[in-house]
């Protein structure tokens, strides 16, 4: 049942990362990708992390990308306005993103014979349990994003400040 | 036993979502008839007695209108945005609880449709869904009013959400659990969560009117400024689905508000009434209605009451009055809850 | 623990100065100690304490030279935010003992180092570093993380210890290799490593001068000593597997950063080719990966942050007062200003790497260290691709001492010609004794 869950969230996450980068028309890459969130948010589930696939849709589908879709509806950014790439640039980047993922494709290749860890909690993504690591375990990268975030707030403030001259 | 199990879920999702519906429908009603009376009018009265069967009289309207689609919009999209909208509207329902426990042959079933330990953080990652709907239908629809309607909303929504975030984590912080039904079981007899969280309670109450659109904060479809807003090019029953949305949202947060804040289906003097466990279930159901009503005609009261406010008005309403005093109820509320726990000495 | 000492300070460079300098006296009280706190999150030894003793320093010198650039006091408050922010990232890195707190530390100084590129708004350059700099770095940490996912999946900890003790098990399986790979893309791009170098020019060029100089100077050395307590900590076990990538690498990066300065006039982007090639001789040092490499990494960076402050100090003056780098601007410095032309040419001679300057014994150190590993083939190439780098670090001084017909006299306040003989001293002191800094750990 799962594994049917599985197969066909991720053929649908692919499909709509794929159109991300196809489609023509911003708009629609922007809502291919929430889709692709969603279907994210979707294998959160399987793994049994309700919290994190909650609060992958609220922060992600739901704060960012409405943002992103937000800059993009008042730019008005079209298929026409997108300044048009030389062929040879194209096959340049079709070229180096085959390599790697030819590469990456032939090591994971003998991948699978990795065995599954049989001290992982199957309740690990319940809120509980994850509050408790993140306050205990992970205490200081918790408290040093707060820091990461800070700088990028007063980075966001300093870049948006009008300039007076 | 499973498949009755399954059949009851069924049950109860049919009853949530038919119930949704009708009181949707009877809201626009009641939306009128509020707004007469609070004019001093009649309002509609001929379609049945007291006019009672307007709201099926408007639907048949709806459908029998032309459909226009028009011809330079993004046809897909311009379908999909009412879909998502109305699909929105109807899916918080299940994780509210609607009543106590149903014990029948000796088994007790909860009548609440699933109750997943995030439950109110579902709720609120639905909301933020929601406009989609509204950006999507604005923006497919090619036309500047439709494309300056979306984006009001969309601001407006992203803004208020903040506020609306930051009073629902004061109220984890007071209540412990992230379930509807933890929360609302806590408020047994009248322990009231707004009684402990009385700004939250108001900012949560004020951000609710936003994200549902509601005046006085409907600027996305001003119709002094921007025709229709998003819904400007929507007709025939498209345009019905966005106005419908509108009234399951609205029934949706009135019965969010009262089971955050007013104690769901309990009520005062529960423990008093010696009925059998069924009865008392289903009047606490009652009494929960009772109180979602009353939250859906406050909404109408102040639709109908105060005027609409300019958009900067309600942007620094959102980020410079309503956000600082959020933040600031999550720092007392912490600080009162580590004091009464006794882990914080001054 | 340190880093919220002073990361709070930001209303005036003055509290700011004695914040850090706090910070710096907070950071040798624990000399010696071995400690790691938060659940082995990160973990105090001798090589942090040098580092980040390094990046305090660097941040308390770029605090003395940025005067000249801030004159708005608007921006400052703003700007010295975000430096002690990447500060903080910066000590991170070279204190983690968890993959998570690199990632953290790297995060935390990028986004800083993004928004500072942009920070002149009204020049397009700027805007287009900050841009630039930004989408590429996203990509970067893209791959950095997905390496970082790739091996927890096959080890199940972030820990640097769990993650070594994995690795000496032997028998890894081929993820962890996609996932080594990638780590060290992302590392290369921090680090501005060919072939991952190619924002390196633009950006340095674009960005403010005085942001450039903390780019080239404290982001650089943090890079470094990430990538070192990285690649000696957790992936030493397959060292046979890495090394040949890393001395390809090294080898290619030395030479076409060299080569491509040669031909540079601006002096920014001359500037930001010789931190490529520098960028080279410092991942000699990983190479060596053992106690020898982290002297001779923490020696060159020393001298390698001394002597970069002080050329982009001397930038930002040439910079205000001619708004230009080209390097036509230095003709007839030795005249009219020679007290600060002979400053610079020692500078210039220390990233040369000519005796006796701490630069010569940097490289001096790290070539020894290197051939005693065996790796001749690489100090020789090392060596020639140094001597390309003597003949463009070199014609900046023979402009100087050329007569020309326009009169460039550059004024210069006593508290900037301080600086820079301070940097002199530092230089010349490390070139002298650089057993201070060797012998410490």
């Amino acid at each position: 049942m799962s594994v049917i869950a599985f197969y066909i969230l991720t053929v649908l996450c692919i499909f709509s990362a794929l159109m991300v980068v196809f489609s023509k028309k911003p708009v629609h890459s922007v809502l291919y990708t929430i889709f692709c969130f969603f279907n994210i948010a979707g294998h959160f589930l399987l793994l049994n992390a309700q919290f994190l696939a909650i609060v992958h849709i609220i922060v992600y589908a739901g704060a960012i990308m409405v943002l992103f879709l937000f800059t993009i509806m008042f730019l008005n950014l079209n298929a026409e306005v997108e300044p048009h790439k030389s062929n040879l640039l194209k096959v340049a980047a079709v070229v180096c993103g085959g390599l790697l993922l030819l590469i990456l494709v032939s090591c994971l290749k003998g991948a699978e014979n990795i065995p599954v860890n049989p001290m992982l909690d199957t309740q690990m993504g319940m809120v509980k349990n994850l509050g408790m690591v993140l306050y205990n375990e992970y205490m200081l990268p918790f408290e040093m994003l707060s820091i990461l975030f800070l700088s990028a707030m007063v980075g966001a403030v300093l870049l948006g400040k009008k300039e007076t001259k | 036993m499973e498949l009755f199990d399954l059949l009851i879920k069924l049950a109860l999702v049919v009853a949530v979502f038919t119930i949704a519906l009708v009181i949707a429908m009877y809201s626009t009603y009641a939306e009128r008839k509020v707004a007469a009376f609070l004019q001093d009018r009649l309002g509609p009265n001929r379609a049945g007695p007291y006019g009672i069967l307007q709201p099926l009289a408007d639907g048949g309207k709806m459908f029998m209108k032309e459909e226009i689609i028009p011809s330079k919009a993004d046809t897909f999209l311009f379908i999909l945005g009412p879909c998502i909208a109305m699909m929105t509207a109807c899916m918080t329902g299940v994780v509210i609880p609607w009543g106590n426990t149903l014990i029948i042959d000796g088994k007790a079933y909860i009548m609440q449709v699933t109750d997943i330990n995030v439950g109110i953080l579902f709720a609120f990652a639905v909301v933020s869904i929601g406009v989609y709907g509204i950006m999507i239908g604005g923006w497919a629809s090619n036309n500047k009013y439709s494309l300056l309607g979306a984006i009001r909303a969309s601001s407006q929504m992203i803004s208020y959400e903040l506020a609306m975030g930051f009073s629902i984590i004061a109220l984890i912080m007071t209540t412990g659990s992230l379930s509807l039904r933890d929360i609302v079981e806590q408020q047994s007899g009248f322990h009231w969560n707004f009684l402990y969280q009385p700004l939250g309670c108001l900012l949560f109450i004020i951000c609710a009117f936003a994200e549902t659109n509601r005046a006085p904060f409907d600027l996305p479809e001003c119709e002094t400024e921007l025709v229709g807003g998003y819904h400007t090019e929507y007709s025939s029953m498209k345009l019905g689905f966005y106005l419908f949305a509108e009234y399951i949202n609205m029934f949706i947060s009135a019965a969010i508000i009262s089971a955050l804040f007013f104690g769901g289906y309990n009520f005062p003097f529960l423990d008093k009434i010696d009925a059998p466990h069924n009865v008392i279930t289903l009047i606490g159901t009652a009494i929960f209605f009772a109180k979602i009503i009353f939250f859906i005609f406050f909404f109408m009261w102040v639709r109908w009451t105060l005027p609409r406010f300019r958009y900067d008005q309600l942007m620094h309403l959102g980020w410079y009055v309503l956000l600082p005093i959020s933040i600031l109820n999550v720092l007392v509320t912490g600080a009162v809850t580590l004091f009464r726990n006794g882990q914080f000495h001054f | 623990m340190l880093a919220e000492i002073f990361s709070f300070k930001k209303i005036l460079p003055v509290l700011v100065f004695f914040g850090l300098a706090t910070a710096l006296y907070f950071n040798f009280n624990d000399w010696s100690t071995y400690h790691s706190y938060f659940y082995n999150m990160t973990t105090i030894d001798n090589f942090s304490i040098v580092f980040s003793s390094l990046l305090i320093g660097a941040v308390i010198m770029w605090l003395l030279m940025a005067g000249s650039y801030y004159r708005d006091e608007n921006k400052i408050t703003d700007h010295l935010a975000i430096i002690c922010f990447a500060l903080v990232g910066g000590i991170l890195m070279t204190s983690y003992t968890n993959l998570m707190m690199l990632f953290v530390g790297i995060e935390t100084i990028s986004i800083s180092m993004y928004v500072l590129a942009a920070s002149d708004k009204v020049s397009l350059r700027s805007n287009e570093a900050g841009l630039k700099y930004f989408l590429m770095g996203a990509f970067a940490t893209g791959l950095l993380l997905f390496g970082i996912a790739l091996i927890y999946g096959c080890t199940a900890s972030f820990d640097l210890g769990v993650i070594a003790g994995y690795v000496s098990a032997g028998n890894l399986p081929q993820m962890f290799y996609v996932g080594l790979i990638l780590i060290l893309s992302g590392m290369f791009f921090k680090a501005g490593v060919i072939p991952f170098h190619w924002w390196t020019p633009d950006v340095y060029q674009g960005a403010p001068t005085a942001i450039t100089a903390f780019m080239a100077t404290v982001v650089k050395a943090a890079a470094f000593a990430s990538f070192f307590r990285l690649f000696q900590m957790s992936f030493a076990g397959v060292a046979g597997w890495w090394i040949e990538i890393l001395i390809i690498v090294s080898a290619v990066t030395m030479i076409f950063g060299n080569l491509m300065a040669v031909s540079q006039t601006s002096l920014k982007r001359l500037f930001a080719y010789s931190s490529i090639a520098h960028a080279g001789y410092m991942l000699m040092a990983i190479i060596a990966c053992n106690d020898m490499g982290a002297r001779s990494l923490i020696l060159y960076a020393y001298a390698y942050s001394a002597a970069s402050i002080g050329a982009f100090a001397f930038l930002i003056i040439l910079i205000n007062q001619l708004q230009t780098d080209h390097q036509d601007a230095l003709k007839g410095l030795a005249y009219s200003n020679p007290l600060l032309a002979i400053f610079l040419a020692v500078i210039l001679i220390s990233l040369a790497g000519i005796p006796p300057t701490a630069g010569f014994f940097a490289k001096y150190y790290l070539f020894t260290t290197l051939i005693s590993q065996g790796y001749v083939g690489l100090v020789i190439i090392a060596v020639l691709s140094s001597l390309i780098g003597v003949y463009f670090y070199l014609r900046p001084i023979i402009f100087m001492f050329q007569h020309s017909n326009v009169e460039t006299k550059l004024k210069i306040s006593q508290s900037s010609l301080a600086f820079f003989a301070l940097v002199t001293l530092i230089i010349v002191i490390l070139g002298f004794m650089p057993q201070l800094i060797i012998e410490i750990i």
